[in-house]
């Protein structure tokens, strides 16, 4: 994918652009919300992480501005600031997505795919898989290596956020906001808890583990360690 | 054993209205002088008729005594003559020396007021019957009477509605303030009308205090988005790049990047917890009201903990869901009540249960969150709510010591309370009360704002 970056701190624009391009992906960094806006105007972007404190214009005028020229290219917000009306300025404007800093880096990545994938309008198939695991969303019904598994509401509906990201990580932020419908992290252990529930009845009998824990990043679907 | 920070006064309940008030004194006195100058005006009129009656009277008498001089044969012709005539009837009475009755016509002593008169030997009386003076009295009174029933009404319709003209400003200002301190609209400002009154001075003062704390409420929560973004800055980058170095192949250096990034996020959590209750504290965390029912809320805190309550295996249930709406931010309302159920599934031992009540009076919704945990200490109870206090068996449990500060600041925020209860060895309840949600506006007429009452 082609990403555009508009970041003024040296630093987080380096390991963001060094991350992005890491995961395989073209990004034009740019330190200023003038070059920003001109950017974006002139190449088309699969997406773009705009930081909203710039020098001269500001992150949310540059996406009013690109808004107001019909530039439909996903937007993710990031901010030093939480507060909730921050983040509704900032989806105001026209952004898709609001990252509070200091951000997981690979929340960031997870949000670019899923805005990048909302945009392109592919079929939503019934049966989700991934390696031996299947979900079919119609009969709800769980199996591994063809045996059945019997899931509680809560442990479904992440198993199915898990396959949906498979061999991305979903942070505990997301899955809070996904599973509950939480918009704050109550700085609890409840997604701990509902991710080894749910490894019980997914890997515990299985020789092949498929959820990881990433220190400090969250947690991933994937076929291998 | 209860604790109860920072009881708010609890404003008082007005029974009557200023302008009804007023109004009413104002009746009160015009009553009083209207009535003042009737019972004098009548007696007045009434003496001031007497005394011209009795002027009348005496220049008849005069009149008699002259006819009377010619002779009584003369007298009687001219007093009958008269009557004849059509004047009208006037009692008479002559008397000789001795006190025989010569000559009498019509009643004396049905008179209203007599006179009499000595000429030589013979000594006259005479009367007066009839006087068109007390119907004028009479009418006199009851015009009065009609007159003042009707300034009455005028006085008491007309006086309400222009006290109640006259104190729209204080009533506006009392909106004003009520805006302000309960829903934090900074930037709400009393209309002045520049009419350079008392009232409109005061509007104006308030208008500039307002403005006044506007900028101060904004300075400060400047300084506080300048010390998180000065302190997030860094850690993002800090965070940022040692979460992109821990594809590093030494498991010694994966452990060590991951251990950074797990305190930075730590650090975090913290800053957010603190800068939250300083907000709040401060009275400039920034609230997103609207009107929610508190047993929602309520089971939304058991559904989010629900399978973390199974794992420890305490029962988590809702116990009884009075109907209570709030006006209230769902998400902190939700974060205070789910840190109350953390805190009381921490320190709840398996076996045990963990109960939730919503319950309503006339003035507040509340929910209690009782466990059957070790209990607090009743030296500790006081000040549990403080930030980073930490009652001593409990340090050892994880947690940042924030939690219950944050729940009593976001609830006094909402202007509500907490309080706690506890026996050491049985348990405790934590009890969060909130203001129930007003229908009605402030509107001056004695209807107010249900307020919070410790």
């Amino acid at each position: 994918m082609r990403l555009a970056l508009i970041e003024d701190d040296e630093r987080i624009g380096e390991f963001v652009h060094n991350g992005l391009a890491q995961d395989g992906h073209v990004v034009d960094w740019v330190r200023t919300g003038d070059d920003g806006l001109a950017l974006l105007l002139a190449t088309h972007y699969d997406a773009a992480v705009i930081d909203v404190m710039l020098p001269g214009k500001s992150g949310l005028d540059v996406i009013r501005g690109a808004r107001a020229r019909k530039l439909t290219t996903p937007i993710i917000v990031l901010s030093a600031r939480d507060s909730v009306d921050d983040r509704i300025a900032g989806l105001e404007a026209g952004a898709d997505d609001y990252l509070t800093k200091p951000f997981s880096f690979a929340e960031l990545l997870a949000r670019v795919h899923a805005l990048v994938r909302r945009a392109s309008t592919a079929a939503e198939p019934f049966v989700l898989r991934f390696a031996d695991v299947t979900l079919d969303l119609r009969t709800r019904r769980v199996e591994r290596a063809g045996g059945a598994i019997q899931l509680q509401a809560k442990e479904f509906t992440l198993l199915e956020y898990l396959l949906r990201n498979a061999e991305r990580v979903l942070s505990k932020t997301m899955i809070l906001e996904h599973v509950w419908e939480y918009g704050f992290d109550p700085q609890t252990n409840v997604v701990d808890v509902l991710v080894s529930r749910l490894r019980a009845k997914i890997d515990r009998d299985y020789p092949r583990k498929l959820i990881h824990t990433l220190r400090g990043a969250g947690y991933v679907l994937r076929s291998e360690a | 054993m209860s604790s109860d920070p920072k009881p708010e006064p609890a404003p008082r309940r007005p029974v009557w209205s200023l302008a009804f008030r007023i109004s009413a004194w104002y009746v009160v006195a015009f009553v009083a002088s209207l009535a003042a100058l009737i019972s004098f005006a009548i007696p007045t009129v009434r003496a001031a008729f007497a005394r011209a009656d009795t002027v009348v009277l005496e220049s008849q008498v005069d009149r008699h005594v002259a006819v009377l001089s010619t002779g009584l044969p003369a007298y009687r012709t001219a007093v009958e003559g008269a009557l004849a005539l059509g004047n009208p009837e006037v009692p008479v009475r002559v008397r000789d020396a001795r006190g025989t009755t010569l000559y009498a016509h019509g009643d004396l002593t049905a008179s209203r007021l007599t006179t009499e008169r000595t000429t030589g030997e013979l000594h006259v009386e005479i009367g007066a019957t009839e006087s068109p003076w007390p119907a004028v009295v009479g009418e006199l009174r009851t015009g009065a009477l009609v007159l003042a029933l009707g300034a009455i009404a005028l006085a008491v319709l007309g006086g309400y509605a222009l006290t109640r003209r006259g104190l729209r400003p204080v009533r506006e200002l009392a909106a004003a303030v009520q805006d302000v301190t309960r829903a934090g609209e900074l930037s709400r400002r009393v209309p002045e009308r520049g009419t350079t009154d008392e009232l409109d001075q005061l509007s104006a003062l308030f208008n500039r205090m307002l403005a006044r704390n506007q900028e101060l409420v904004a300075g400060m929560r400047d300084a506080l988005d300048n010390v998180a973004h000065d302190l997030r800055t860094p850690l993002t980058r800090l965070r940022g790049t040692a979460e992109l170095a821990l594809g590093a192949e030494l498991p010694v250096a994966r452990e060590a990047l991951a251990v950074c990034i797990e305190e930075s996020d730590q650090v975090l959590r913290m800053l957010r917890t603190l800068m939250d209750i300083s907000e709040a504290e401060t009275g400039i965390l920034r609230l997103e009201r609207a009107p929610v029912s508190l047993g929602k809320l309520a089971a939304d805190a058991v559904d989010l903990y629900d399978h973390v309550a199974q794992e420890a295996g305490v029962a988590l249930t809702v116990a009884r869901t009075a109907p209570a709406m709030i006006d209230a931010d769902p998400v902190r309302i939700r974060q205070a009540i789910a840190n109350l159920v953390d805190n009381a599934l921490k320190y709840t031992p398996r076996g045990g249960a963990v109960t939730l009540g919503v319950d309503a009076t006339s003035t507040e919704a509340i929910v209690h969150v009782t466990d059957t945990g070790e209990g607090i200490d009743s030296a500790a109870i006081p000040r549990i709510w403080d930030r980073l206090y930490r009652a001593e068996p409990s340090r050892s449990k994880p947690g940042l010591g924030l939690g219950l500060s944050l729940v009593r600041a976001i609830v006094v925020a909402h202007g509500g309370r907490v309080a706690v209860d506890s026996t050491p060895g049985r348990g405790s309840t934590f009890t969060l009360a909130l203001p129930l949600r007003v229908t009605g506006e402030l509107d001056g007429s004695g209807a107010r704002a249900a307020a919070p009452r410790p």
